[in-house]
Formats: C-alpha cells, structure tokens, sequence
C-alpha cells in the first residue's frame, strides 16, 4: 500500500452528535410507537399514549441545543433553513442534513403540541385551563387521527434521517453501507420501547402494556440484529478491520451481546430475576442503543482504513 | 463564460513550493505556527519537522490551500515498492511531486450536501465558499473525498468556518490569473480554460508515452471522476500513491437507497406493533364475545 495522505478528512463530530443520534432515536422512535400505540391500540394502551406524548418534545428541545453547539458558529444556526442573502428557505431534499434540519423544526413543533396537551391533560382552570380543548382536538376524532399520523411518520423520519446523514458522506464505513438509516430507526424504536417498558413498569407495574411492548421490543431487536448483519456484510473486507478496532468490540459487546441478545433472552425468561427482570432488559437494550450510535459514529471518524485515513 | 481551472503536469513539479508561498501571500494567510509568540522571549516556533521527506506542512489545512506533496518512492532488487521515506532498505529512489489543491469538481460532493448554501458555484464553474454564508457544520468536511476542506481554527479571523482554495476568485473577477499558477516557475500549474487545458495535457501525455513512459496519465481530466475536476492532474503513477482516491463518490448516491432500507424497516416495524398491539385487543373481544354467548345461553 502506497503512502498517502488522508484523503477524507475528519469532521470531528464528537458526543454532542452521539448523543443527539441517540435521543433523537428515541424521540422519534418514541412518536412512531405511539401513533401505532393510537391507531392501533385502543383503550388498553392509552397509558402508553400519556408518555408517548411527554418523551419526545424535551428530548428535540435537548437535539436542538446540542446541533446548535456543535457549529462552528452557532449564531448562524437558522442558516440551515433561511438563506440569509435572499431570506429565501433554504432546501435540497438530496441533502440529508439539509432536509434533517426541516424534520427536526417540524417534528419539534408536532411534539409540542402533543407534549402541551398531555400536560394540559383534563385542568379546566387557570392559564391552561384556557386550552383545554387541545387534548380533545388531539386525542380523539379526524383530527386527532390525523395528527396521530403525522406524528409516526414524522417520527420515522427523523429516527431514520440520522443515518442518511453519516451515510451521505465519504466517511469510510458510514458511506460503504445503506443500513444505517434503517439500523438507527430500528435502535431508536427499540430504545423508545424501552424508555415505555421502564416508566410504566415502574409506574403502573401494568403487565398487560408491558408485555405488548416487549413483543414488539422482540420484533425491533430481532430486525436490529439483521439490520447490524447485514450493515457488517455491506462493509465487506473493511468488516474486519472494523471489527477488530475497539469501536467494533464496543458494537459487538455493548449493542449485540448487551443490547441485543442478552435483553432478548431476558424476555423470553422474565421470571428469571423476578420484577426486575423486564427493567433490566430494558437499561441494557438502552445501553445498546447508546453503545450503536457512539461505536458507528466514532468508527467512521477514527479507524484508519485502507489508504483512506490517517491520523 | 467557459469553464476556467488548473491543469498540473506533475512531471515538471521541482517541489519549489512557489505555489504554497504566493497561496499564502496573496489570501493574507498565516504562517501555520505550532505555538504563538507570548512575548519577547518566547517567539512562538515553526511547526516540527514531519519527517515527510521535504514535507514541512504535512497537508493541506485551513491555512493551507495548497500544499507540494513529496513522495518518495524506491523499487528494491527483487521488484518491491515502497514509499516510505523512514524504509531504511530503499533503493533506485525516485521523487514524484504534486501541488495539492482543491479540485472544483465539476459534481461537487461538498456542494452536494451542504445545508446552508455556503458552497456555490461560481460563473467560472469553480466552487467557492462564501465565509459569511458558511456556519461550520462541517458536513462538506466529511463529504470531500480528497480531504480539502478544513475548518478554520480559533486564531483565524474566519473561525469554525470551512476553509478552502478559492481558485483565487477575486483576481479572477479582474482577469489575473490565480497566485499559485502566476508563480510556478516551471509552468507544472497551468490556468486556462478547462477545454484548452485537457487538450495540451493530451498531448502532454502522448508526448510522455512516445518518450516510453507508459505510466503517465490524466486524473480528473474526462468526466469519470466525479463528472471531471476543474484541477485536474497528469500523474507517472497510480492515483492512490498521490493521496488521490481512484473511485470517488458524489455522498447523494446513497441517500435514496438508505431511505428504501429505512422505509423498508419501517413498514416491517409498523406490520410488528399492528399485529402485537391489535392481538390482546383482538382476543379481548374474542373473549367478550363468547362471554355473551355463555350468558345468552344462561338465559
């Protein structure tokens, strides 16, 4: 192999970006559940509903603060959406953070008024008792339902989008795989599902919500599993080298033996640790989803592969 | 207006660093200190030695856009190739020097993926960065296959904004040819119209191959490499000994087949939560129903 300076720079997309991945997984995946959970669920799931509702909106608000400190000049940051020559919007729908930047305004603004209705709630008086009627629009009717659309599509957008982002680079490993999109939708279900598992276990112990959503749990981390094969076999011979580096070993030990495969087994013995069986699988397959973004994002960065990086 | 842009004949390079002197001078760019004068007597020092043969700047950076490559290569006895200047067994050494810039490709992935509009493409086809646009996501730092875009560090006057060759814009506008070219001694950086210049290269390189050095050849010169570079080169050996990707990408090819999977995924997903949150629902209303049919029969 000839000597050769780094022909793809590093971007220096540190845990700011991380953790953005990662809450923005679970806000998103957080929406879609709920919006199935709404759809499709009926009465029975309406607890769901009441978190589905309060999760996403913080985490978007946290997304957000964090995309902006990660600029060079954060000042600029609506530079993303208005074009400050022209005041024109700003848009290309092949440009992954271009149009993420849309998502991310547009699912913040969904997620409040979901969030401002779940906390408005039933109160009749003071100043939310003004806006009483916002959790009836919302929760029920025409345009509940359609807003309960809005919300799982927007959701599965924005879980997703962030894969598109690494992958619409020249990054060695983020852009030799069209998996990532689907990886970090399926993780950011699987750890909203999780999120769910641990508030209404600890909260209601309601056996029934739990167990529905650990079946679903079962589904996404069963597809995760494919999805993480198949990102490895997309790879080809940088597999290895990828494998072999500590981001690899924390993808194998953290995301598919922790994350994935042990909180697997766990499901299928529940009474093995008693209660706290299904909480357990549930902070590991957050650990999973977590050690998922922190392993691909920093791989795509650091491991020198080929001709392609050095240092 | 025709597409204007360098062609850079590497055979000829001496490795003068002409073009990294006039880059510097004419965009007021600093020297690349390693560490700042604090005082009378700490006058702040020249970056180390890289140990890079006679490579004293090591890359291409935010404070330079132009950066003279030097690669050492030697061939041992018995036919192997090395390139490293620290490989104590070399022999029949041969030095292949490159300018490095940016290539204003004609598909641009930076302007491809940049989220702000920052990176345009000026009347003269080359790509250009406007420093009061940019807001230093970094997106086309991660998008360029040629590592030529870097973000300007705290010290410079355009911080956390990307920074890269201009193809000297401004002289541009005046009709003056960009510094580097102006100032290579050996004419190894040329300036013209892209067509005129593919058309000298040509012959440039049928001339090297009629001389029986069948090694030479155009990088970027046809619209293979990223529909064609604007600073395209004639390279004596395989575009990867120059730092030169053989197979670069536009970052856009892949958005449409990640979202396919996603979509995908997705309608996998919605099919799980339908069957699992309907099931219970379902066999609620089995339930219910034969419920009724005990009590009817009750009756």
């Amino acid at each position: 192999m000839p000597p050769v300076d780094s022909f793809v720079e590093n971007p220096h997309w540190n845990w700011f970006i991380v953790v953005y991945f990662f809450l923005g997984g679970i806000a998103g995946g957080s929406a879609f559940i709920g919006g199935l959970a709404a759809l499709v669920g009926g009465d029975r799931m309406k607890p769901v509903l009441h978190w589905t509702a309060l999760i996403p909106f913080p985490l978007l608000a946290i997304s957000g603060l964090l995309l902006i400190a990660d600029l060079g000049r954060p000042e600029r940051f609506w530079h993303m959406m208005i074009q400050n020559q022209t005041w024109w919007p700003m848009f290309k729908y092949w440009s992954p953070m271009s149009y993420g930047s849309w998502l991310l305004l547009i699912f913040s603004g969904l997620a409040f008024v979901n969030f401002a209705a779940a906390i408005i709630g039933g109160r009749q008086g003071g100043f939310l008792g003004r806006f009483s009627w916002l959790p009836r629009v919302v929760g029920g009717g025409v345009l509940g339902t359609v807003f309960q659309i809005l919300l799982l599509i927007f959701g599965y957008l924005f879980a997703s989008y962030t894969g598109a982002l690494v992958t619409a680079t020249n990054q060695p490993i983020w852009s030799d795989t069209t998996m990532l999109g689907a990886l970090f939708f399926i993780s950011g279900v699987s750890a909203a599902l999780s999120i769910l598992i641990l508030l209404t276990g600890w909260r209601s112990h309601d056996h029934y919500i739990v167990d529905r959503l650990e079946t679903v749990d079962n589904w996404a981390m069963l597809l995760e599993l494919v999805l993480i094969g198949l990102f490895l076999a997309f790879l080809g011979s940088i597999a290895w080298t990828f494998l072999a580096h500590r981001y690899g070993l924390t993808l194998l030990i953290g995301t598919v033996l922790l994350g994935l495969l042990v909180p697997l087994f766990l499901h299928w013995q529940p009474r093995l640790l008693g209660r706290t069986t299904p909480m357990l699988a549930a902070a590991l397959a957050l650990l999973g989803g977590y050690a998922l973004r922190y392993a691909i994002v920093y791989a795509g960065q650091e491991i020198p592969i080929g001709g392609r990086m050095m240092g | 207006m025709p597409a204007m842009g360098f062609y850079t004949d590497t055979t000829v390079c001496i490795g003068c660093k002409a073009c990294q002197v006039a880059c510097h001078q004419w965009n007021d760019l600093p020297a690349d200190l390693a560490e700042q004068p604090t005082g009378p007597d700490q006058p702040g020092q020249t970056r180390p030695l890289t140990g890079m043969s006679y490579d004293n700047t090591g890359s291409l950076s935010d404070l330079n856009w132009r950066h003279v490559k030097f690669i050492e290569k030697s061939q041992a006895s018995d036919g192997t190739l090395s390139y490293q200047p620290t490989d104590a067994s070399r022999e029949n050494l041969q030095w292949l020097m490159m300018s490095d810039v940016c290539k204003h490709c004609v598909n641009a992935p930076c302007l491809d993926v940049c989220p702000t509009g920052a990176i345009m493409r000026t009347e003269f086809d080359s790509v250009y960065i406007q420093q009061n646009v940019c807001n230093g996501c970094r997106d086309c730092v991660s998008a360029c296959p040629f590592g030529v875009i870097h973000m300007g560090g705290p010290e410079n006057e355009g911080k956390g904004i990307a920074k890269k060759c201009t193809l000297c814009y401004d002289r541009m506008q005046h009709s003056l040819a960009p510094a580097c070219a102006q100032a290579c001694p050996t004419a190894s950086i040329q300036f013209g119209p892209i067509e005129e210049l593919k058309t000298r290269a040509e012959q440039r390189v049928n001339q090297l191959h009629s001389m029986g050095m069948s090694q030479a050849r155009l990088y970027g010169a046809d619209e293979k490499i990223l529909g064609g570079l604007n600073a395209f080169y004639l390279l004596m050996d395989e575009p990867e000994v120059y730092g030169l990707p053989s197979n670069p990408k536009v970052p856009s090819r892949n958005v449409l087949p990640t979202n396919l999977w996603s979509f995908g995924s997705a309608i996998l997903m919605g099919i799980a939560g339908l069957v699992s949150f309907r099931k219970r629902r379902m066999d609620s209303f089995a339930q219910g129903a034969a419920e009724q049919r005990r009590q009817e029969e009750v009756r």
